[in-house]
């Protein structure tokens, strides 16, 4: 177990090292750069001016030697770099936003289970039923309709139809508990229901596999109650596979935020990155983007170590 | 020193100056405290975009963070909506009979936010301060003719040029160029967190893509004002996102840059829209005037005439804009006005005319063009073109560009046939249109030569007395009305706003800026 949470670690250097090459090359290949961005078109077109700027953000240098000095100062000092536009430490701005995204995040995450995981057992049990094809509907939609539509619908007829109740915006939990979270909900619904789409359909499909096995025929036969049948016995074995995906999809989940972010106003990391794009604050960029594949390659890992610790038949090594 | 008052071109001006003041009663001691602001309090909240990043005044080229820092610092004279000067903190100013020099009164008694007197030595700072190459101010080379910058006493400052240099009173009224920052906080402090200047507001808190936190000056040198006691700019990327905060009551304003998101506002009960302040905005289709059909002025000529813009206008702004040209009706006193000002030459829709051009240019059975877009305003305005220049025998194939950055870079090399780019607000007619239409700009518009042109920017340039000046830039426009070196399908203002009705004593100003922010109140 040991040796083989090293090996998962050690194979995430190379999985971080082609991120951010390949984000280093992506930002320099879209047009429109950082000069023209702080000074305009008219300045930004004379030479002398130019070389300064670039020479002063040490963007002058080959692209390789700026690569390896960056990932250099990471690793071997912690320094992730300074905000071209402000000059702030990049590491400040990733590490005050986190928390924001991550309580996104985990509340999306909640109500994607919440929904997805009775909702897929109800709709395996009642194969067949009403109930079964209005599940099945409402993952079918859930997986087709993109989250910056459903957000979107939630900003525009929520302030027409509901215009006293706020759905945008955020506070910081330790500011105000209740209003953080009322003001997330909607952000975090919108990204929920996605995901809560796809936890049904694996959660319906593994239950009613497992309801056919062997060990449920004999759960029955020994006279238990049809509930205790799926809760207890049917269901540890059907959720091995859904946290799997749920580990997965995590990655669908930092993207979603993204653009949630963007359409609900909240300040987290997504709209960090979004920003930089805009200004081509390489740093910021890079930094974050280097943050949020390590966080989605260690959820992925945790979700693998979930696994096999619920599971007996996995053996990690 | 041989001095002269600039009033004196213009006596009644000095006059009109002087009323102006006095009935804004923006200059009028707190006595009146109730009539100045019948309810006094509250927090005036807007949703903002883009991100300002930086609030550090001449830093960058960004227009987005001057919104802000104008109302943290002060300029030394106020262009006010109609385009009058009004005393900032320069109570008055004169400009020498050979024009190289202008020496300004400043006020006394004005106080920054961290409690020092501000003098002579903050104006001379804040210039030296631009100039400096370390600073790398994007308006370094725009205050390039300024050889100097002195303190004559502690309330006077005089500033030397090399030639004469017509701008400089716009540029000295527009806080997006030469907001006034103390000269003891240095420019690495002066920024976000800890800015200090003489203006109405103070800034508390700047949280990136959160919101910056402003609160008023108690020691504001416009006594009594401002009437609220706090403006909050949220950060609010998306359209869509601001108008449901404004519709959710959580802003009291709410700021549109397309007219098509005012149907969405115009019967929201107790929400008005402020009207807005003129058109300063130009929709700019740039023409490649060197290579290709249109290097022929014939072919230019039966574009313009082939275009209705009315019709654009109509479509595209739903109604909300202006006939115009690159100076347009809103800049006061130098644009061209339709119905006011005589009509421009090619400028009238006529598609019978445009065709007989055409045939004459040696194009009887019509040509086919391109035009490069990539923002929905522009790409709209392009289908319409494309509508009506079919008329004329016109082939139009609308290239759209993903990203804008790669367009502009496009537009200003001038590697299209045509392209249209939304241009902005600039704070003076030299400003306006000098760099893309003079010859040797590394940002001509339309790889343009005219000498005779070259001629009337260099007069513009140096021509301080305002009628002749204004004469000059309307000899531009015809000039280039004529040659159709450039279209402008519309005009329109730069934004629309719309208001709870409890906001009052609010207006918009032509360059989008909240100049009166100090001055309006919340009623309730």
């Amino acid at each position: 177990m040991g040796r083989y949470i090293v090996r998962r670690l050690l194979l995430l250097i190379p999985v971080v090292l082609g991120v951010t090459f390949l984000t280093f090359l992506l930002i320099r290949i879209i047009p429109g750069d950082i000069v023209t961005r702080m000074m305009g078109v008219t300045i930004a077109n004379n030479p002398e001016t130019r070389a300064l700027i670039l020479a002063e953000l040490g963007l002058d240098r080959p692209l390789l030697e700026q690569y390896v000095w960056w990932l250099g100062r990471i690793f071997l000092q912690g320094d992730f770099g300074y905000s071209f536009i402000h000059g702030g430490p990049v590491i400040d701005q990733i590490l005050s936003r986190a928390p924001v995204t991550l309580q996104l995040g985990l509340m999306s995450m909640a109500i994607a289970i919440g929904l997805g995981v009775p909702l897929g057992v109800l709709s395996a049990v009642k194969r067949g039923t009403a109930l079964d094809l209005f599940a099945r509907v409402f993952a079918l939609l859930g997986i087709s309709t993109p989250s910056f539509f459903t957000g979107t619908l939630i900003v525009v007829f929520g302030a027409i139809w509901f215009p006293k109740v706020t759905t945008l915006g955020y506070v910081p939990f330790a500011e105000a508990p209740w209003e953080s979270l009322s003001r997330m909900f909607w952000p975090a619904l919108a990204l929920g229901l996605g995901i809560a789409a796809i936890i049904l359909r694996y959660t319906r499909s593994s239950v009613l596999e497992v309801l056919g096995e062997d060990y449920v025929r004999t759960a029955r036969a020994k006279g238990l109650h049809e509930a205790a049948v799926v809760f207890v016995h049917a269901l540890k074995s059907a959720l091995i596979p859904v946290i799997t995906a749920i580990g997965l999809w995590s990655a669908f989940l930092v993207s979603g935020a993204v653009i949630l972010e963007e359409v609900f106003a909240i300040p987290g990391l997504g709209r960090l990155v979004l920003s930089a794009i805009e200004n081509r604050d390489y740093p910021i960029i890079q930094g974050t983007v280097l943050f949020l594949s390590l966080v989605v390659a260690l959820v992925i890992l945790v979700a693998d170590l979930l696994v096999a610790a619920v599971d007996p038949r996995v053996r990690l090594h | 020193m041989n001095v002269r008052r600039l009033n004196t071109v213009r006596p009644t001006r000095a006059l009109a100056f002087l009323a102006i003041v006095a009935s804004s009663g923006a200059l009028l001691p707190a006595a009146a405290a109730d009539e100045q602001c019948p309810v006094r309090g509250g927090t005036f909240t807007i949703p903002f975009a883009p991100e300002p990043a930086d609030l550090t005044p001449g830093a960058n080229a960004q227009y987005a963070p001057s919104l802000i820092f104008d109302q943290i610092y002060d300029t030394l004279l106020i262009l006010d909506r109609d385009g009058n000067l009004l005393p900032g903190l320069a109570t008055s100013y004169e400009v020498s009979d050979d024009s190289l020099s202008v020496t300004f009164s400043l006020r006394e008694g004005v106080m920054f936010h961290h409690g020092r007197e501000f003098e002579a030595k903050d104006v001379v700072y804040t210039f030296e301060r631009l100039l400096d190459p370390e600073f790398a101010s994007p308006w370094a080379a725009q205050l390039g003719s300024i050889t100097g910058i002195e303190a004559l006493d502690r309330y006077t400052v005089r500033m030397n040029f090399e030639a004469p240099f017509a701008p400089i009173l716009s540029v000295v009224s527009t806080a997006w160029y030469t907001a006034i920052v103390p000269y003891d906080f240095t420019p690495e402090n002066n920024l976000n967190e800890k800015a200090s200047g003489t203006g109405p507001f103070k800034l508390v808190t700047y949280v990136p893509d959160d919101h910056v936190l402003l609160e008023a000056n108690p020691d504001y040198w416009e006594a009594g004002y401002p009437c609220i006691d706090a403006v909050r700019f949220n950060m609010v990327p998306d359209p869509q996102t601001q108008i449901s905060a404004f519709r959710q009551g959580n802003a009291d304003i709410v700021v549109l840059n397309d007219p098509k998101f005012i149907p969405i506002l115009q019967n929201v009960e107790g929400a008005s829209l402020i009207e807005p302040a003129g058109a300063v905005n130009e929709s700019g289709l740039g023409i490649n005037t060197a290579e290709g059909p249109t290097a022929d002025v014939r072919v230019r000529r039966a574009l313009s005439l082939g275009t209705d813009r009315r019709g654009v206008i109509d479509t595209v702004l739903f109604g909300y804009g202006e006939v115009g040209t690159k100076i347009s009706c809103g800049k006061v006193p130098y644009g061209w006005c339709e119905n006011v000002d005589p009509p421009l030459p090619y400028h009238e829709y006529d598609p019978e005319q445009a065709k007989a051009l055409l045939a004459e240019a040696g194009h009887p059975d019509g040509l086919d063009l391109t035009m490069e877009v990539s923002l929905p305003l522009d790409i709209q305005t392009a289908e319409i073109l494309q509508e009506q220049w079919s008329r004329i025998g016109v082939d139009l194939s609308i290239e759209q560009i993903a990203d804008f950055n790669q367009q502009l870079d496009n537009y200003i090399n001038v590697t299209h046939q045509t392209s249209i780019v939304s241009l902005v607000w600039q704070p003076d007619p030299h400003s306006d249109v000098y760099q893309i239409y003079y010859s040797t700009s590394p940002i001509n518009l339309g790889k343009f030569a005219d000498e005779e042109l070259d001629r009337l920017l260099d007069a513009g340039k140096v021509e301080l007395d305002v009628e002749k000046r204004i004469q000059i830039y309307k000899d531009i426009q015809r000039l280039v009305a004529d040659q159709v070196y450039m279209i402008y399908p519309y005009t329109k203002p730069v934004n629309w706003q719309y208001v709870w009705d409890h906001v009052k004593n609010y207006k918009a100003m032509p360059s989008g800026t909240y100049l009166h922010l100090r001055y309006l109140w919340l009623d309730k």
